[in-house]
């Protein structure tokens, strides 16, 4: 039986990239430290804040609802989950339910928000009828959009002061190294652990960006946690290629994702210091805060003639 | 697979220890742990979403 470099009880896990094993209790431990670690370097959530969480049930964001809703209760502020119900069938509607169970149990406030009222169309139907007219775009482009655009919406009704996404190490990782693929120099100076204030839009904050996926999986089983482990049936191209491509890269070289993190965050000051400034104003189709005159999300939508 | 690392048992399925995780009869264990005749492996797989 292997044991736990720091107290010597059974190891459940073995970090790789720091040498060590942990057991279920140091586990837990620090991945709540590195949680609250980020919160207060970053100055993530003041006090007396409301914190808006999307939450979707899967593991990532129900375990950063535990979290925050934990941190919240200490420093006095209030926290709300959204989910976005974008219409996946066989996906969404099995999670859902996992979101809304954990939402009661922790007696946070629940928003549910779907592309179907919002947009008039399921994402389902969007793929269909993007696939009909030949739209290069990926589901995930329709998707990631949309639902960021709802989150905003969904957070501004609810008052909230920050919108906290359960965006991981790899997640981060991965779209660091996407954006560095695609050229995508706009895209990349936007990632961060807080994505400041700007008319229009509810501040993000990736409080769980500093958590691999797998610690953040094993929190919730030795927690007992209940989440929804599943893969998106539309999850695949780059994105699973890169990802594939770091999980194995880690493997052979352990800390890389870690290393990918901390360079870009270093680079950050220097690539938001070559990007010209611009203004936001308002989608004249839905109000949202856009640079041109239709947001993206309805940008998508007219080419499908949605 | 007496003997062999749980590590050894996912090189040979295929399996990224970064994308799952592995409980040996119940309990959760780090894929250098050892296996022994008759032990009951799961393996979870972790990586979700989008």
């Amino acid at each position: 039986m292997l044991k736990c470099t720091f107290c010597g009880r059974r190891a459940v896990y073995n970090r790789r990239y720091a040498g060590t094993l942990l057991c279920d209790r140091c586990l837990i431990k620090s991945v709540k430290r590195r949680f609250w670690r980020a919160v207060a370097e970053h100055k993530l959530i003041a006090p007396n804040e409301k914190i808006a969480v999307a939450v979707s049930g899967g593991k990532d964001s129900v375990v950063a609802l535990h979290l925050i809703a934990g941190y919240c209760k200490n420093k006095n502020c209030e926290v709300a989950a959204v989910t976005i119900d974008e219409g996946i069938k066989g996906y969404r509607n099995h999670s859902l339910p996992v979101a809304r169970e954990n939402a009661e149990e922790l007696g946070v406030e629940h928003l549910i928000v779907s592309f179907k009222d919002a947009y008039g169309a399921t994402l389902d139907e969007i793929v269909k009828v993007a696939k009909k007219r030949k739209s290069r775009q990926h589901p995930c482009t329709y998707c990631g959009v949309m639902r960021r655009s709802l989150l905003n919406r969904a957070a501004r009704e609810l008052g909230a002061d920050k919108l906290a996404t359960a965006h991981n190490l790899d997640d981060e990782a991965q779209a660091i190294m996407l954006n560095y693929v695609r050229g995508d120099f706009s895209r990349l100076h936007r990632l961060g652990p807080i994505y400041p204030p700007r008319e229009g839009f509810v501040p993000r904050i990736k409080p769980m960006r500093e958590i691999p996926e797998k610690e953040i999986a094993l929190y919730a089983l030795l927690k007992d946690i209940k989440v929804h482990l599943a893969v998106c049936p539309y999850a695949d191209g780059i994105h699973a290629e890169i990802r594939d491509f770091l999980n194995d890269f880690e493997v052979k070289h352990p800390n890389t994702k870690f290393m990918i993190l901390k360079m870009f965050d270093r680079m950050k000051p220097y690539i938001a210091q070559t990007l010209p400034s611009f203004e936001l104003q308002k989608c004249r189709s839905c109000g949202e805060p856009t640079s041109g005159e239709l947001c993206k999300a309805c940008e998508l939508l007219k080419e499908l003639y949605i | 697979m007496q003997g062999a690392k749980i590590a050894d048992l996912l090189r040979q399925l295929n399996y990224n220890p970064d994308v799952v995780a592995v409980r040996c009869n119940k309990k959760i264990v780090p894929e250098e742990e050892r296996l022994t005749n008759g032990d009951i492996v799961e393996i979870i797989p972790i990586v979700t979403g989008g």
